[in-house]
């Protein structure tokens, strides 16, 4: 087996990896009462999407500007960062606390770096 | 079902004032000026079922333990803000008044749950959205007879309430 195949494989296991971890979701029950349901209705009506594909679609974003909105909530970010490399060593694509790390909120030394002799 | 006007009962505490006793009520004294509306709360019967990517729950959960919230009034507040965000982005107070008032009448607010000031000066508050609506300004105007419909409201105004007419048909 020559080098390109392995690595061509590897690549491909490696790109599965992170779309499999892209696409863990969780479902969640939100009743958000009167106020805001009559109000995503309304939008949902008038931009032609569903209000629960509207919710899935902001609530990165704006979870990424809540929790940046003060450092009082640099534990909860933290907390929430290690759990999650823990479990699965890297963040998933475009969940908060990747925005967070592209926006320099925060930066991820991963343990692959950290093993790597300096250059 | 009318209520009872008479009731007889009997008192035995061991006192002086046992005995048999008659109420009766006198409708004709009442002042029939009760409130329709109801006095039950309005819970919100709608929910939504949203895919929240699993890391970004993590973050939930850890912010919500720090405010000392539960993840769905985090959740809420998220929402809220978002929508309040887009509607605030509206330059046009007409289309903005627009989507307000109909997210309003669409929404099955409880007198317990409406801000005091509607309760204090509802009035001049509907006096003043109907302003809006027509006129694009929150003060009253002298409209030309003449002007056709919609004719001082602008094209953002115009355009959400064509696609709301049509999303009735």
């Amino acid at each position: 087996m020559s080098i390109g195949i392995l690595s061509t494989v590897i690549q491909a296991i490696g790109e599965a990896q992170v779309e499999a971890r892209a696409e863990q979701h969780t479902m969640v029950n939100v009743r958000p009462g009167e106020k805001v349901s009559a109000m995503l209705d309304l939008v949902a009506e008038l931009s032609g999407k569903s209000a629960t594909g509207l919710v899935g679609e902001v609530i990165s974003s704006r979870l990424q500007a809540y929790a940046a909105s003060s450092f009082e909530y640099a534990d909860s970010i933290m907390d929430a960062a290690e759990q999650a490399l823990k479990q699965d060593g890297m963040f998933q694509p475009g969940c908060t606390l990747d925005l967070l790390a592209k926006a320099n909120v925060m930066t991820v030394q991963t343990g692959l770096q950290n093993k790597r002799p300096a250059l | 079902m009318s209520p009872e006007n008479a009731r007889s009962f009997s008192v035995s505490r061991g006192s002086i004032l046992d005995g048999d006793y008659t109420l009766d009520i006198h409708p004709e004294a009442f002042a029939d000026t009760s409130s329709p509306e109801p006095l039950q709360r309005v819970k919100s019967e709608r929910k939504y079922n949203v895919r929240i990517k699993q890391h970004d729950l993590y973050l939930l959960d850890a912010l919500a333990e720090h405010e000392g919230v539960s993840r769905s009034v985090l959740i809420n507040k998220l929402l809220h803000d978002v929508l309040l965000d887009e509607l605030m982005s509206i330059p046009e107070k007409d289309a903005r008044a627009l989507l307000a008032k109909t997210a309003d009448e669409r929404a099955a607010y409880d007198v317990l749950s409406r801000p005091w000031v509607f309760d204090a000066i509802g009035s001049e508050c509907k006096h003043l959205l109907q302003n809006i609506l027509e006129f694009n300004v929150p003060y009253e105007m002298m409209p030309d007879p003449r002007a056709p419909e919609d004719a001082y409201n602008s094209n953002t105004f115009i355009g959400i309430k064509e696609k709301l007419a049509g999303g009735k048909k």
